[in-house]
Parts: C-alpha cells; structure tokens; sequence
C-alpha cells in the first residue's frame, strides 16, 4: 500500500510506497505496477516504478477515472508471485574498466579485491529498469559506508560498464553520460532491439560472476 | 498500400528526425516518450493538411535539409519561423510558412536557417513507408530507438511516401507570432520542499539565461543558481517531459522530449503542457523568468490551449 500520493503534473500522480530503498517496499511498488500494466487501462499512458514510488502518466480528459483507480489501489495489495529469474552475469574487474576502484577503496575503507569478493558473492534484486533503455537498478551491497556519485558525471561512460553508488549497482546498456562510480564491465546484453524490451525485469535476482581479462576478451 | 512518392535528402540538415506520436508505455523500459520538441508547431502543420493531429512529420533543428522528389507527387506544408525555397523547372519560388504546395518529379525544397527558433516541421500528406516497430511512432536519437530504427536523417536517405492524389491547396493565416512570449508558467515540483523558502523566491523573481546546452533531451538554465538544500540525492523515481531538476551545482535542467525515464535529482517545479513548447524555441542566451500557478489552473489552461489549435481550422483558406 502506498502512504501518500501528490498529483505532479495536469497529467501524472507519483504515489510513494515508504521512504527507504528496501526489498519489502519495492515490492509493493511493483505488485501495483503489475495490477495497472496487466489490466491495460486505456487512459494510462505511463506506469513507471522505481525503488519506492510509481508514476502514472494519464489521458487528462479521465482525471477522474484515476482518481477512482488509485483509491481502489489502496485496497489493492496483490502479493501475486512473480516468476523470479536469476541472472548471471559475468563481469571483468581488471583496473582497465574499474574507472573508479580508488573512490571505492576509499570510501568503502576496504582493498578493492575484498570489495570485488563483495560484490560478486551477493545476490541482488532488480528493483527497476531506466534512466536510458534497459539499465537496471541493482541492490542491496552489504555495505556501511557511503560511496557518493562522480563529482562530476562523465560525459560517456563505456557500454557494458558496472557502476556503484553506496550500496546500489546499475549496469550501463549502452555507452551514456553518468555519475556512478565505474568498477568493472561486462559483455551481457541487457536491451533486445529486435523486441524492443529489457532482458531483466524488476523482481529479478542478479549474481555477478568474476571472470579474468584473458576469459573476458575471449567472450 | 502503394508508394508513389519518393523523396531524397540530399542535405541532412543539422538534426532533422522523424517525429509523431508519443511513444506510450514504455518508459518502464526505460524508453522515453519521444515526440516533436514543439508539438504545437507540429500538430497545427497536422491540422492545416487535414491529418491526424500526431501524424509522422519532419522536425528540423537550427539548419534544414533539402529534398529532392524524385518520383510522383510531394504534397507538404511548412509549419515554424524558416526560410525556404523551391526550385522547380528552374524557377525559384520562395516558400511561406503554413502554405500547401504540390511539388513534382525533380523539384527541390531547401529549407536554410530557423528565424528566432530553434524547430520548424515539415507535415507531409500521405503515409511514409516506414515501418511502425511496436508501439514506437517517434524517433528517440539519444538511445537509437524508435522509427527509422532510431536514427536521425542522413545525407542521401530515401523514403516512399504512398501517393495522395485529391488535394486542394491552402494557406492558413496565422500571426504565429501571438501564440509565444516569454511568459513560463509552472506548478509546484515533487521536491520543491527540498529548496529553502529563499531560493524558492529567487526562482520565480530572478531571470534565467538558456545556455549553450540545449537539446532534445533537456535544456540547462544559468544566471541564477538555486541550491537544494538537502545536498542528497533523492532515490531516483520516475519524471516525466517539463519537468525541471535540480543537480548539484544548483543549475537547472528542464526535461525535454527525450528525457531520462528515471532521474534523482530533486525538481522543483513543473513547466504546464500549454507553455512547455515554448521555451523548446528560447535560443541560447534568452532570458525569462517563470510563473507559479496552481494545478487548476494549469488544467484549465491545457483545455484553453486545445480550444485555440482547435480555433486554428477557421483561418484556413483553400486556394
């Protein structure tokens, strides 16, 4: 259930789920997101979830019939079981694509080794996919301390690169401007261009597996 | 369907795409919604050539192309502040905006610099012969998606257009001129609470300069820097074209046709439907100031704005 709504154009509403970037809440967020995507309402233009809020994108001329909509949302708590994939993805850690290995070392007070061991032991969830095209946003790093973004962001960021910002990760599809700190690459393809869809989805797990300079060049 | 027309860019022009209607639920994708910058300018070219408001057109950035038909009949119209010319059997005519014209095998069509703006459209009567991928009716350059396999026009590109034989040619008498100032209204943003009551102030008071970087995917605001108060990212969510954002540096940035479908920076304010297309034309260098009104408001003057391009079909004359 979301705790407070706010319309935020003549045709959005953002509804907030809860303040912190957490699995539970997340959760709502997307069994909300799968209510109004699977019912094709026709007035919705747009449902866009993220860690803890949903947008809806509306047909101005039915105002009213999505403030009915999110009223019944609010009775609406479907704790449907979405099938989960987990995902491998294989990742070069070499200095030659950890851009910013030394902000993580530093940040994190720990050897970047022992943060690579981190990284590519947990298994993340994917709360959503955006900013550009198929990039998702990974979580949560079993880590304290903070690691900000880039002072400032890169004007290009390489295709395939894994970036860190605190105890999130994301994965760039493409080469794009950003801010995250830049630890490793890898050749996983996250956008089908023939379908035009995103390879992962919000409620998938992601494992990192650390491969050697030699094995990435020859994938 | 039968394709009778075909054209030939044979200049590109700076930044000419294919625009049409927004691309719709995809932005959980991460696909933006794409669209013309101007969409006023666009959907009164539209409505002038009796097409669908959103129908496919040519959005031209700065410095046009030029066209050659190179097969039947081009039937188009020019909608925005360009000089154009025609040459046709060796005579040059020079072109006038929100005019039909009916050009023919070997014609040529040089669209040159836009006057006081930044996008023109060219509407076109007749169905393009490219293929409509999915749902994406848009060009979205910045992430090569999208119609025309999201690809701006190059040097040399050729399409099919089907041919339209029944045309009656039109002039629309308009002062386009009535329909832009310098006058920004928007609502209050999801964040504005993250800025102190001061800047808040200095926001609507203080004028702002466009800067050098303006383009399909946002503009950046300069001369009068607002810093958030909470120096702290907020967990990125979804936002959506007219919104304006806040980073660090205190610089705005106002999101445009091609914006990021997820952003973290805080928005302090939202520009409303009726004035966004407005300040797509604002040049480098423009001042302005912005204008709070509330969201009643900014409903009932969305529904004036669709009355006036409605109001627009009574100044069409057939020639």
């Amino acid at each position: 259930m979301f705790i407070t709504y706010q319309q935020t154009s003549e045709q959005s509403y953002l509804l907030n789920y809860g303040e912190d970037i957490n699995i539970i809440t997340n959760k709502k967020v997307i069994s909300h997101f799968n209510y109004l995507t699977k019912n094709k309402f026709k007035y919705i233009y747009n449902v866009v979830p993220s860690f803890n809020k949903l947008l809806i994108v509306f047909d101005i001329n039915f105002k009213k019939d999505v403030e009915i909509l999110i009223q019944k949302l609010k009775l609406i708590d479907e704790n449907d079981e979405v099938k989960s994939i987990q995902h491998l993805i294989s990742v070069c850690y070499d200095e030659e694509y950890a851009l910013d290995y030394k902000n993580v070392e530093n940040s994190f007070s720990i050897d970047f080794d022992e943060f690579i061991n981190l990284h590519s032991s947990a298994i993340l969830n994917v709360f959503m996919i955006g900013f550009i095209p198929g990039l998702p946003f990974l979580g949560l790093l079993n880590i304290e301390n903070s690691l900000p973004r880039l002072e400032s962001p890169r004007i290009s960021v390489p295709k395939g690169s894994i970036g860190i910002v605190d105890k999130l990760s994301v994965i760039y599809p493409n080469k794009s401007s950003g801010g995250w700190n830049i630890i490793g690459k890898t050749k996983f393809k996250l956008f089908d261009r023939n379908q035009n869809i995103p390879i992962l989805k919000p409620g998938d797990k992601v494992k990192f597996v650390r491969i050697s300079k030699k094995d990435f060049n020859r994938e | 369907m039968k394709y009778k027309t075909k054209i030939e860019f044979l200049r590109s022009g700076i930044m000419t795409s294919i625009q049409g209607k927004q691309i719709q639920n995809m932005q959980h994708y991460g696909v933006t919604t794409s669209g013309p910058m101007d969409y006023f300018l666009s959907t009164i070219g539209n409505i002038i050539l009796d097409n669908e408001e959103d129908s496919l057109c040519f959005e031209i950035c700065k410095f046009g192309p030029i066209i050659k038909i190179v097969e039947g009949k081009f039937v188009f119209l020019i909608s925005g502040n360009i000089n154009f010319k025609i040459t046709s059997n060796e005579k040059i005519l020079i072109g006038k905006s929100f005019k039909s014209y009916i050009l023919n095998k070997g014609d040529i069509l040089e669209l040159n610099e836009t006057k006081d703006s930044n996008y023109a459209y060219l509407n076109f009567k007749g169905l393009l012969n490219i293929e409509k991928n999915n749902k994406l009716n848009s060009t979205v350059i910045s992430s090569s998606i999208g119609i025309n396999n999201g690809k701006k026009i190059n040097n040399f590109d050729q399409f099919y257009i089907s041919y339209f034989s029944k045309f009656k040619n039109r002039i629309c008498n308009l002062k386009i001129e009535n329909y832009y100032d310098y006058k920004i209204r928007v609502i209050k943003g999801p964040q504005m609470n993250y800025f102190k009551i001061s800047d808040i102030k200095k926001f609507f008071y203080k004028e702002f300069k466009i800067s050098k970087n303006l383009n399909r995917v946002g503009i950046r605001l300069i001369n009068n820097p607002i810093k958030p108060l909470l120096s702290k990212n907020i967990s990125s969510e979804g936002i959506i074209k007219g919104s304006i954002q806040v980073p660090g540096d205190g610089n705005p940035i106002i999101l445009a046709a091609e914006h990021p479908t997820i952003g973290g920076y805080p928005k302090i304010a939202t520009i409303i439907i009726a004035d966004f297309f407005k300040i797509t034309q604002f040049q480098e260098g423009s001042t302005f100031k912005f204008d709070q009104v509330d969201i009643y408001t900014a409903e009932k003057l969305f529904l004036d704005f669709k009355y006036k391009i409605n109001l627009i079909k009574n100044n069409i004359v057939y020639l």
